[in-house]
């Protein structure tokens, strides 16, 4: 269970956070929808520990673990994921090597051994296959040379490798054609266990069509302003914010 | 005393391993090729002091040179390459690609000028030296140059100083990778670009 409250945070010393409150349990699936610059790609760097994003107020937990006072690398071990929503191009890393790197690193948190060879070129080749995401991508330097759609697709990879329970998915559909959306979101459905949340943000219904929300919030300025149910995230499609304000 | 070296005719590998001072003049005959491998890795225990100055004249047409140079500093090294290419005659190429990385309080320079004399036509050479500072505390100073007297010829040059990619950083530790484990990767992806042969690898 994530839970996050009165959580205030600023970017270039200009506060973007302004008190969010949310409690998100485990299997549970919330929308977080709202206008440009309303602060959800904050909220979501904030909750894996971007650095670039201070904290100066409030409260973080993830199943009793206090967030604020772990690295990025141990809230990752902990579960969290965040498919990015602008994926960084790592030129000179092969993605065979960064996996490597991440699904170790992930074995000695759990104290458990890191897996053979063999079994790992397994995973990589049935993970691909999950996503549809072509060998040649895997063989090249992290999203180097990608298309978007094929760096929001990668994403999606590097989270069927690492197997998470609480994803975020920051506006990983933009970018995407009908077809790659349908691949992306299948493919996340296929590796959600009962337990695994998510915060699903996006601008669109049509995400939300293929992975149903339970919960949907509005964020504006800072602090979500309206929380409903799946019928929501329709009105704000046809409706817009205004609304709402 | 420089130490003097002579390439003649067919294909030459020289690898220069030493971290200490050292002065080259080089002399590349007509029709020969020179690769030059160029490695300072610096040791853990203590701070170095590699400052060598390479001077290298094409003598005869059809001749060309690689040069690569692969260099890591730490703690208080200092680290200094003077080089010169002496394009004295034309018909010649050279490509010279340096890279530093550079942790601690390490001291780096790279000085590089390419001289093409009035009648070297139809010369190509291209100077390249990218660095990378880990600290704060780490000075590079890069000093690309072209001198050119010849109009026929095709030549470049460039250079660039950085940090790590803050943003690199922080995607290889979102998927679980500890911070200096992410650091040495990326740190490897920068110094791996330049390949030394087998035999200087230590």
């Amino acid at each position: 269970m994530l839970e996050i409250k009165n959580l205030h945070a600023v970017v270039d010393g200009k506060e973007i956070l302004k008190g969010i409150d949310l409690t998100i349990r485990d299997g549970e699936i919330h929308a977080l929808m709202g206008t440009n610059g309303a602060g959800k790609s904050t909220l979501s760097n904030v909750i894996v520990g971007n650095p670039r994003y201070e904290v100066t107020e409030g409260t973080m937990t993830y199943n009793g673990q206090d967030l604020l006072s772990m690295t990025p690398d141990e809230r990752a071990h902990a579960g969290i994921f965040m498919s990015f929503q602008q994926p960084v191009e790592i030129p000179g890393v092969s993605m065979a090597n960064f996996m490597r790197a991440a699904v170790n690193a992930l074995a000695r948190s759990k104290g458990v051994n890191a897996p053979k060879s063999s079994d790992f070129l397994h995973l990589m080749k049935s993970r691909r296959e999950l996503v549809e995401i072509d060998q040649k991508l895997i063989n090249r330097s992290v999203n180097e040379g990608f298309s978007g759609g094929e760096k929001k697709r990668n994403e999606i990879f590097q989270m069927a490798m690492l197997e998470p329970s609480f994803c975020i998915l920051d506006e990983t559909d933009s970018g995407l054609d009908v077809d790659a959306l349908r691949i992306v979101a299948e493919g996340f459905n296929k590796l959600r266990r009962p337990e695994t949340s998510a915060i699903i943000i996006t601008h669109y219904q049509r995400l939300l069509d293929y992975i149903r929300p339970d919960v949907v919030h509005v964020l504006i300025d800072g602090t979500i302003i309206k929380t409903g149910g799946p019928e929501l995230a329709g009105q704000i499609e046809n409706q817009g914010f205004d609304w709402l304000r | 005393m420089a130490e003097i070296i002579n390439i003649k005719g067919g294909e030459h590998k020289l690898m220069l391993l030493r971290n200490h001072d050292a002065d080259m003049e080089i002399f590349i005959a007509a029709g020969a090729s020179l690769k030059f491998y160029d490695l300072v890795n610096s040791p853990t225990e203590r701070s170095i002091d590699s400052s060598i100055s390479v001077t290298i004249h094409f003598v005869g047409p059809g001749s060309s040179l690689i040069m690569r140079g692969r260099m890591t500093g730490k703690n208080d090294d200092v680290i200094s390459r003077q080089i010169l290419i002496d394009h004295g005659v034309g018909e010649c190429k050279s490509d010279i690609y340096y890279k530093c990385v550079l942790d601690g309080r390490a001291d780096a320079v790279f000085a590089g000028r390419v001289f093409v004399a009035k009648d070297a036509q139809k010369t190509e050479s291209h100077l390249l030296n990218r660095n990378l500072c880990l600290t704060k505390a780490a000075h590079m100073r890069s000093e690309p140059l072209l001198e050119i007297y010849a109009d026929d010829v095709r030549c470049s040059h460039g250079s660039s100083i950085g940090m790590l990619d803050p943003d690199a950083l922080f995607y290889l530790q979102q998927r679980g990778i500890p911070f200096a484990e992410a650091k040495r990767l990326l740190v490897d992806a920068f110094i791996n670009e330049i390949q030394m042969p087998r035999l200087c690898v230590r």
